[in-house]
């Protein structure tokens, strides 16, 4: 006997992601969800963004996706920032259940952004919406610039790449113009912002593209909240 | 390796199906996966063929993938584009060294919008 059962695979997480989804907008944050292979520099990234965003007002969390340690997750402690580990034993991506166990860890209403790394790995978190308002792929130059053509999935995911490890450029063979065509042929709508964790250089322009995407896209426009030193 | 949550994923929805109409075995599951699901063919078989060994409705069971073509949409003008999988698209690899969705061969235009080739979806199963 034929039985039609026609349904998406990961049905059930994209049910859970839409609830993640729900709540984290009614508390007014902002999510975004960072993919790379291993080491492309995502809590570098975070490392550097955090503080800058701390600058403006803006309160980040980070969701740490990691398959068994704890070591980036104590590197975003150092800066003060809220972090809740997600240890995935072994499974290659983040999903929505982990994602909403995670957040129950959280106050989501004394902050403005949270932060998902997930698990390096560019192949497998790209089919698992987690209900971020944003994907963005940490792309680092060494990696080189056919990556898009031969992991298409995430960068159809993603709304931004962040071009990291500028300062190894010239030492990479990283081709940009090269790599911004492919990624128009894939996704035209795509930003590509390159900076360097390490140097400073281009993060205020990603730190530009964050606001700008945090107030398009946080349905009640919260103003920004005023620390005590910034006088009235 | 996600294929090995996605097989669990399948084995468990059909598991709840077969029960819920009192049938007793599975004999084969169809599966639609688009060349840009992320999902590699090969190791969802192999996943599958690790799971249907185990006891059950689905001790046994074949898993048979129909691979799907990409579909984009002009924005422009409308007109729709495909690419069929094989060479061109490499349905192994996950690749789309072909694809382009910033320019429509009618209208010049564009961008394209992708309307198929993503998918990683259930179509049914034969059971007794
Ligand atoms: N030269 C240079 N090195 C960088 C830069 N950003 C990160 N790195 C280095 O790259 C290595 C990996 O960085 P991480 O931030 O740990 O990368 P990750 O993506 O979080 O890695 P996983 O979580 O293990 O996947 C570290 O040794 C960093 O110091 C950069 O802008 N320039
Ligand atoms: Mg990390
Ligand atoms: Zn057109």
């Amino acid at each position: 006997m034929e039985i039609p059962l026609v349904e998406p695979v990961l049905k059930s997480n994209d049910r859970l992601a839409a609830l993640n989804r729900q709540r984290l907008r009614q508390a007014g944050l902002f999510t975004i969800n960072l993919i790379s292979s291993p080491g492309a520099g995502k809590t570098t990234l975070l490392e550097k963004t955090i503080p800058l965003l701390r600058g403006l007002g803006r309160r980040s969390a980070v969701l740490e996706g990691d398959l068994f340690t704890t070591l980036d997750a104590e590197r975003i402690e150092r800066t003060e920032t809220p972090v809740v580990q997600i240890n995935t034993r072994g499974g290659c991506h983040l999903d929505a259940a982990l994602v909403g166990e995670a957040l129950e860890k959280l106050d989501l209403r004394a902050l403005d952004y949270l932060w998902i790394e997930n698990v390096g790995n560019l192949v497998c978190p790209a089919g698992y919406d987690l209900g971020e308002d944003l994907t963005v792929v940490v792309l680092s130059t060494p990696e080189g610039d056919d990556k898009p053509a031969k992991y298409t999935p995430a960068f159809l995911r993603a709304e931004a790449v962040v071009l990291t490890k500028l300062d190894l450029l010239s030492l990479s063979g990283m081709d940009v113009n090269r790599l911004r065509q492919t990624l128009r042929r894939i996704n035209p709508q795509l930003e590509l912002i390159p900076v360097c964790a390490r140097t400073g250089e281009g993060m205020d322009r990603w730190i530009a593209y964050l606001e700008q995407q945090f107030q398009q896209r946080t349905a009640i426009d919260k103003p920004i909240p005023q620390t005590h030193h910034r006088g009235a | 390796m996600h294929e090995l949550s996605l097989v669990e994923a399948i084995a468990r929805r059909i598991e709840a199906d077969v029960a819920e109409r009192g049938l007793q075995r599975v004999q084969r599951v169809r599966l639609a996966v688009g060349p840009l699901s992320g999902v590699l063919p090969h190791a969802l078989d192999f996943a599958w063929r690790v799971r249907a060994e185990q006891p059950g409705p689905l001790a046994r069971a074949q898993l048979c993938l129909e691979p799907t073509p990409v579909r984009a949409r002009c924005l422009e003008c409308g007109a729709q584009r495909t690419w069929e999988g094989g060479a061109r698209l490499d349905f192994d690899q996950a690749r789309a060294p072909d694809l382009d969705l910033d320019h429509c061969p009618r209208c010049g235009g564009g961008p394209l919008e992708l309307v198929a080739g993503q998918e990683l979806l259930i179509l049914g199963y034969e059971a007794i």
